[in-house]
């Protein structure tokens, strides 16, 4: 019985066919979904807009927050799904890059920064790309000696890394005369994004900037795990000793793709920045590195479409506990929604725990070849007379 | 010529020798087999070799070259490939993705070249898949290319690893107990495979209990007891060597006269 059809064409091609139709189904179902929330929000057509239809849920300020968070875990998928190396500091990450932009788009003059640098429209654009740099090159070094230990070391490891940066966050960088980092109270008045003199705000034009960093990334992200690279990543996962045993280089290779998940955090947080106008330590610290980890295994590990449909499925969930509880509930207060949270993750955890994304494919191909099986008995016993 | 030369080799775990000053040589070309009861440290030998372990003393050098020092990966990247005796292949990816995670190390395109799929990657890319395939059929499983690694039998799963082995187009593979679990079938495939490759012009050397697979194939054997070694010469010297004899039978129960 042949229960599993692959298409042969694209086989003997030499295209890996499973992944080009899974690839293929992503791109088309982001796009369908989100273009088709965007185009109601943004066209507002017979007086319907996103709020309203859906019972103020679902806004453009929340999707753009999805972007935001695909961007961070498409490289936090790359590392801990791929290459199976936890981070439970991955928001450090996200910090530096939303500090750094909003550091030097505020205080260029304090720092010295000519205005005719500072002031020009491409300078935050430029500040972005120079905290990708900084950050990716921090998280190599840094990278080098943690990455040696495995396993509940390195989560260890990371967390430490991360509640370090938080501190030196919240505490000016050690230096309080210089105030860089604003203390507790953060960096405000942080600018909007501009190409020339087209400023990217309202949210419905932010809206359509990071989506379009998302996608890059998620495009990115999938040729590299279609790549040598990404090979690498899972065979580190499988086998250590084995990866090496074929001339891989480990701990620079694990140390690469650290950087490369850093730089792309590094990314998200400038985004964020110029998104939110004001950035806060407290946003970065331990619990924001909890959540992306959340979003990273709702979504499916293992997988960089994960990424998009893990930060939508937590948000969405959070958004929903926040209004529906107290109304199924009358009468609850304050912590509940994380109880009920908590809850709802163990569920999911337990019923699909390779994610959303995964674990909602195997249950379709479980239902198809059940029907494909059916069908073929029906047909073996056809011609016997028995229905 | 020797393609490896190990002179004195020790290792210590703890205040356990492991390994005491075992010298051997390997010409190029020949198929060069370690055997010894459980525990002689043919493993050990492996995996210091391989650059799995460092050594405590002696010296290990490959064509000529000192192999003490040196990272696993350096040495697999000058030719120098092993198996293991736990199979160890890469559940996560196709049989073919595992071959190609072989040839790693022969390709050349960079995380940009990747991230953005050039025609320098995809030309690359295309190369890789077709010489994986190549060494997947030397080996006979070219059919079962694009399952999943995880599927395949324990046997297959101990070819695959070998034929990964081979995608880094080594010059010396070691082989640690491939026959361990195979099927008499298996074992046979196995026993062309070896004589195939050292047609092709590679030296092997391989661990292995099956002693009916190293007397037929091999040119040499070394027999280690207790991490020393006791005996070496061709499969009919070691076999009628009394002190090899007397290792596996035991010489207090079964004397030998």
């Amino acid at each position: 019985m042949n229960l599993q059809r692959q298409p042969t064409a694209l086989r003997s091609l030499g295209v890996n066919a499973r992944a080009f139709s899974r690839d293929f189904i992503g791109y088309l179902v982001l796009i369908l979904l989100l273009g088709g929330m965007g185009w109601i929000e943004i066209v507002q057509p017979g007086d319907l807009s996103l709020p309203k239809l859906t019972g103020g849920l679902l806004t453009l300020d929340m999707l753009t927050r999805v972007g935001l968070f695909t961007i961070v875990l498409v490289g936090l998928n790359l590392l801990m799904g791929y290459a199976g190396q936890v981070s439970l500091g991955q928001a450090a990450f996200y910090g530096m890059g939303a500090f750094f932009s909003a550091i030097l788009t505020t205080r260029a003059a304090a720092l010295g920064i000519p205005a005719s640098l500072s002031q020009a429209w491409w300078w935050a654009w430029l500040v972005m790309f120079a905290g990708m740099l900084l950050t990716g090159a921090c998280a190599y070094l840094i990278g080098v000696p943690i990455l040696r230990l495995r396993g509940h070391y390195l989560a260890m490891a990371t967390l430490g890394m991360g509640v370090v940066v938080y501190v030196l966050l919240k505490e000016n960088l050690a230096v309080p005369q210089l105030n860089l980092t604003g203390g507790f109270d953060g960096v405000h008045s942080i600018p909007r994004l501009r190409i020339g003199d087209f400023v990217i705000w309202p949210v419905t034009r932010y809206f359509v900037l990071v989506w379009f960093f998302t996608f890059l990334v998620i495009a990115l992200g999938l040729n590299i795990v279609n790549s040598r690279y990404g090979r690498v990543l899972r065979a580190i996962h499988a086998s250590q000793s084995a990866a090496e045993s074929v001339g891989v280089a480990v701990h620079k290779s694990k140390a690469q793709i650290f950087a490369l998940s850093a730089a792309l955090a590094s990314l998200a947080g400038s985004l964020y920045a110029h998104f939110q106008a004001a950035v806060i330590p407290a946003t970065f610290g331990f619990g924001e590195s909890l959540e992306l980890v959340i979003m990273s295994s709702v979504g499916g590990l293992a997988s960089i479409w994960g990424a998009p449909f893990g930060a939508f499925a937590v948000l969405l969930l959070k958004e929903l506990l926040r209004t529906q509880l107290r109304v199924v509930f009358p009468g609850v207060k304050g912590e509940f929604e994380a109880i009920a949270f908590g809850v709802l993750l163990i569920v999911i955890m337990i019923s699909m725990p390779e994610g959303l994304t995964t674990g909602m494919l195997k249950a379709y191909r479980r239902w198809r070849a059940a029907r494909v099986l059916k069908q073929e008995i029906a047909e073996s016993l056809e011609p016997l007379g028995m229905k | 010529m020797n393609i490896l030369e190990v002179t004195k080799l020790c290792k210590q775990f703890g205040g356990i020798m492991a390994l005491h000053r075992v010298t051997f040589q390997v010409a190029r070309g020949e198929i060069f087999a370690i055997i010894g009861p459980n525990g002689a440290g043919k493993t050990t030998l492996f995996n210091l070799v391989s650059g799995a372990l460092p050594a405590s003393s002696g010296e290990m050098r490959y064509k000529t070259e000192l192999l003490n020092g040196l990272l696993p990966h350096q040495i697999a990247a000058r030719g120098l490939v092993r198996t293991f005796q736990t199979v160890q292949v890469f559940g996560n990816m196709t049989v073919l993705e595992n071959v190609m995670v072989g040839r790693h190390t022969k390709t050349r395109y960079g995380m940009l070249d990747a991230a953005l799929r050039l025609p320098a990657a995809r030309a690359e890319e295309k190369r890789l898949r077709a010489d994986a395939l190549a060494r997947l059929e030397l080996v006979g499983l070219a059919p079962r290319a694009n399952e999943s690694a995880a599927a395949l039998s324990f046997g297959q799963q101990r070819v695959l690893e070998a034929a990964r082995a081979l995608a880094l187009d080594p010059d010396l593979i070691m082989l640690d107990e491939p026959g361990a679990g195979l099927t008499r079938a298996e074992v046979e495939d196995l026993d062309r495979l070896i004589q195939r490759l050292q047609k092709q012009g590679i030296t092997v050397v391989l661990v292995e209990h099956n002693m009916e697979l190293v007397m037929g194939i091999a040119d040499r054997v070394m027999v280690l007891e207790y991490g020393q070694k006791i005996a070496e010469g061709t499969p009919l010297q070691v076999q009628h060597n009394e002190r090899v004899i007397a290792a596996y039978l035991g010489a207090d129960t079964f004397p030998i006269g």
